[in-house]
């Protein structure tokens, strides 16, 4: 009886380091895959699927959105923002949020690369200043897909940050 | 026996419970919004432009319009990747030292361009729209006798994009 516990055990002991290996191998070659892994730059492990269609009539160029007023409340830790790289850009986005208050500009959240058809949609805030209305803005940088290092014409994005 | 008589009554009350509820749930309707902090707009900016000598067409364009609250959409120069801000392009000759050329942007019969000063053209406005459309510059590069040939010359512009109110008093 104990011998065949120890047999089981030891199946089931060669089952998981298989497994544990398999993993790590499928999560280096995840994060080799893409240039911008190659050239030092990080793709951002917050991005997900954006499944909202732009306008297909649009093609060439980098396709940049434009927020109205956001909406956050005092004292949040987390913010819920759709940070979006739509699908036909040919190049990575870089998000910086940085909010002009009296005392200075400050910076709220700063992304990794975000490929297209990605979008963030909740990330961690520092910074966030008291209840008010405050001047935000989104800027955007970009960089080529072929090359990662190339940057590409990039955008500020003026906007409201409500803080309630 | 105890236990089993209490486990039915138990059992016998929940579903006495569950059945008008259920009737309930089929009279009423739930209305549910979340505002959600999404784009209400996109502005396409080229990606790269190749430029001719005779100038070359610069498109801006908005798309997925949705509600501006009365404001207008408004494409602006933020800055340029180049000392000061300046509109110029840079290469490298065959023989190693960099060279430089200006450009300007031609918006009706408005030239935009630098001639040497800081920030000179941060805020000049490109293009506004208050619905989708596309709003059509000409980008042309300043050739004197000292430009060099056989150089490729690149920049980038960082565009400003804002809503704003549609009676601009600078205007």
């Amino acid at each position: 009886m104990a011998n065949k516990n120890r047999i089981h055990i030891a199946i089931l002991t060669g089952i998981i380091i298989i497994l544990c290996i398999a993993l790590g191998v499928l999560w280096n070659k995840s994060n080799t895959d893409s240039p911008a892994s190659g050239m030092g730059l990080v793709l951002d492990d917050n991005a997900s699927d954006w499944e909202e269609s732009s306008d297909d009539s649009v093609s060439k160029g980098i396709q940049i959105p434009g927020y109205g007023t956001i909406t956050v409340k005092s004292g949040a830790e987390k913010m819920e923002m759709s940070l979006v790289n739509p699908k036909e850009n040919p190049c990575y986005f870089q998000f910086t949020l940085i909010v002009h208050t009296d005392d200075g500009d400050v910076t709220l959240y700063q992304s990794d690369l975000v490929e297209p058809g990605k979008a963030i949609t909740e990330f961690d805030v520092r910074n966030l200043p008291p209840k008010g209305t405050y001047q935000m803005t989104v800027a955007v940088n970009t960089w080529s897909l072929e090359n990662p290092e190339s940057a590409m014409n990039g955008a500020e994005v003026s906007t409201t940050l409500q803080v309630i | 026996m105890k236990f089993r008589k209490l486990t039915a009554a138990a059992l016998t009350c929940m579903m006495c419970i569950a059945l008008p509820m259920t009737s309930l749930a089929a009279n009423t309707t739930e209305f549910t919004f979340v505002d959600k902090n999404e784009p209400t707009y996109t502005i396409t900016i080229p990606s790269t432009l190749e430029l001719e000598k005779d100038g070359s067409e610069l498109n801006i364009t908005a798309s997925d319009v949705a509600y501006l609250d009365g404001k207008k959409i408004s494409v602006t120069i933020a800055g340029t990747d180049y000392y000061r801000n300046q509109m110029v392009l840079e290469g490298e000759t065959s023989s190693g030292p960099r060279t430089s050329i200006r450009y300007q942007i031609i918006k009706g019969d408005e030239v935009i361009e630098t001639t040497g000063g800081k920030d000179q053209v941060n805020g000049v406005e490109l293009a506004s729209f208050t619905e989708n459309g596309t709003a059509s510059l000409i980008v042309k590069p300043v050739i004197t006798s000292t430009t060099q040939k056989d150089v490729l010359y690149k920049g980038s512009i960082t565009y400003g994009i804002a809503l704003t109110d549609t009676a601009d008093p600078e205007e």
